[in-house]
């Protein structure tokens, strides 16, 4: 199973809403997957047998072992096991009691046969059929992008397929960078001011508190970095790219052909990832 | 005692000139930034740095017109390319204009430690 795409799962076949999502994004930015979830994950115990030993966590090492359900060098294994972000939202999930062992048993099993992975799934959703040869490209990029948040910005996020942000009435910033040669595509980032600050300050990790030259900076970097990693992949392809200067802008809206705009939610915000076969036309947002 | 290596860094981004004179700074080296190919050129003609660190997408000029530039002016300066567009096309492209090396951004205080490293060997007094 991807380690990070549970979340974008449960939100693209309506286990949760996107504020429940959302929520819970925060929440397992702070979670430690405990050693209950983790045995059952790797298929060491049932959701049936932890039901039925009944006790808290802390007691669970002991107790499992003492019911013979695991040994001591597999409950060693589990405490030094590397988590991803799945365990992780699946125990805010836990924690809130929003789910229990049994349904989150059920979901990583429908998870693990499901047919199309769930940012590809999502990026198809948004398209809603109006693109043609360059979904292709944008899946390709947004699973980049997706994987490299984790990264540059240490937040799960999600595609959030029911809402877009770019008609927001709050300041805004937009960065942008145009890959030209033997692909045509154009990447933008669309947020709010604070959402803007808040990434910048992630990807730096410097101390930004506000919109200044650092901050835009920062996240044009951060945009040139992606595409740059794109860049590479399309590399793997024969296909050759040269990346252009960015661009930078204060409350405009873009515009672009066969555009497509991924309301991306995260861990502290919500931002635009907005992709587009040539350069954005900028337009006022009044 | 030697002094200190001296290195151009040539970069548009505020950002990663800072990062990367922080991480020169560790390495006990002297900094210079240029923010574009263009200055990149005048610094290097200017201050004689020891070897020269460039970004490839930079406004007015840049980094492979400055490499080109700077390898006619003095053939010997070490060259090293800092850039996201790390493809294989451009590794070569730059590699045959005499960049001595190519640093994919994101770049690691190892990669940065290597590339002094590179750079001191090239620089006689510093060997």
């Amino acid at each position: 199973m991807n380690s990070q795409y549970f979340a974008q799962y449960l939100l693209n076949t309506g286990m949760l809403s996107g504020d429940e999502v959302k929520g819970m994004l925060m929440k397992s930015m702070s979670c430690k997957p405990q050693l209950p979830l983790l045995a059952m994950y790797q298929g060491l115990v049932t959701a049936r047998q932890l039901m039925e030993l009944g006790v808290e966590t802390a007691a669970f090492a002991a107790a499992a072992q003492e019911k013979g359900l695991l040994t001591k060098s597999q409950v060693q294994n589990l405490s030094q096991a590397v988590t991803g972000e799945s365990l992780r939202f699946a125990q805010a999930l836990l924690d809130a009691g929003r789910m229990d062992y049994a349904r989150l048993a059920e979901l990583f099993a429908d998870y693990r046969e499901a047919p199309v992975r769930p940012v590809k799934e999502a990026v198809a959703r948004l398209a809603d059929g109006s693109l043609d040869k360059e979904l292709e490209y944008y899946n390709a990029y947004v699973e980049i992008f997706m994987r490299s948040l984790i990264r540059f910005m240490d937040t799960p996020a999600v595609i959030n397929v029911f809402e877009s942000l770019l008609d927001s009435d709050e300041q805004t910033r937009i960065v942008s960078q145009r890959l030209s040669g033997d692909l045509s595509m154009v990447t933008g980032l669309f947020a709010a001011d604070d959402t803007f600050v808040e990434m910048a300050r992630r990807y730096s990790r410097e101390d930004i508190q506000e919109v200044d030259e650092l901050a835009v900076d920062s996240i044009t970097e951060f945009l040139n970095v992606m595409n740059g990693l794109y860049a590479i992949d399309l590399a793997k392809r024969q296909m050759d790219v040269d990346l252009e200067l960015p661009r930078a802008a204060k409350n405009q809206k873009p515009v672009g052909s066969h555009q497509l705009e991924l309301r991306i939610d995260t861990g502290f915000g919500s931002f635009v990832l907005v992709l587009a076969t040539d350069e954005f036309v900028l337009h006022d947002l009044t | 005692m030697t002094r200190k290596l001296k290195i151009l860094i040539s970069d548009d981004s505020k950002l990663l000139r800072k990062k990367l004179r922080e991480e020169l700074e560790k390495l006990d080296c002297e900094v210079i930034e240029a923010e574009n190919g263009k200055e990149a050129v005048l610094r290097d003609l200017q201050d004689k740095p020891d070897g020269v660190i460039l970004d490839i997408v930079m406004p007015e000029v840049g980094g492979i017109e400055a490499l080109q530039v700077i390898k006619e002016v003095n053939p010997d300066i070490p060259v090293i390319m800092l850039s996201s567009a790390g493809t294989p096309q451009k590794l070569m492209e730059t590699l045959k204009l005499g960049a001595l090396d190519f640093i994919q951004k994101p770049y690691t205080s190892a990669q940065i430690k290597r590339a002094v490293d590179t750079i001191r060997k090239k620089v006689p007094q510093h060997e």
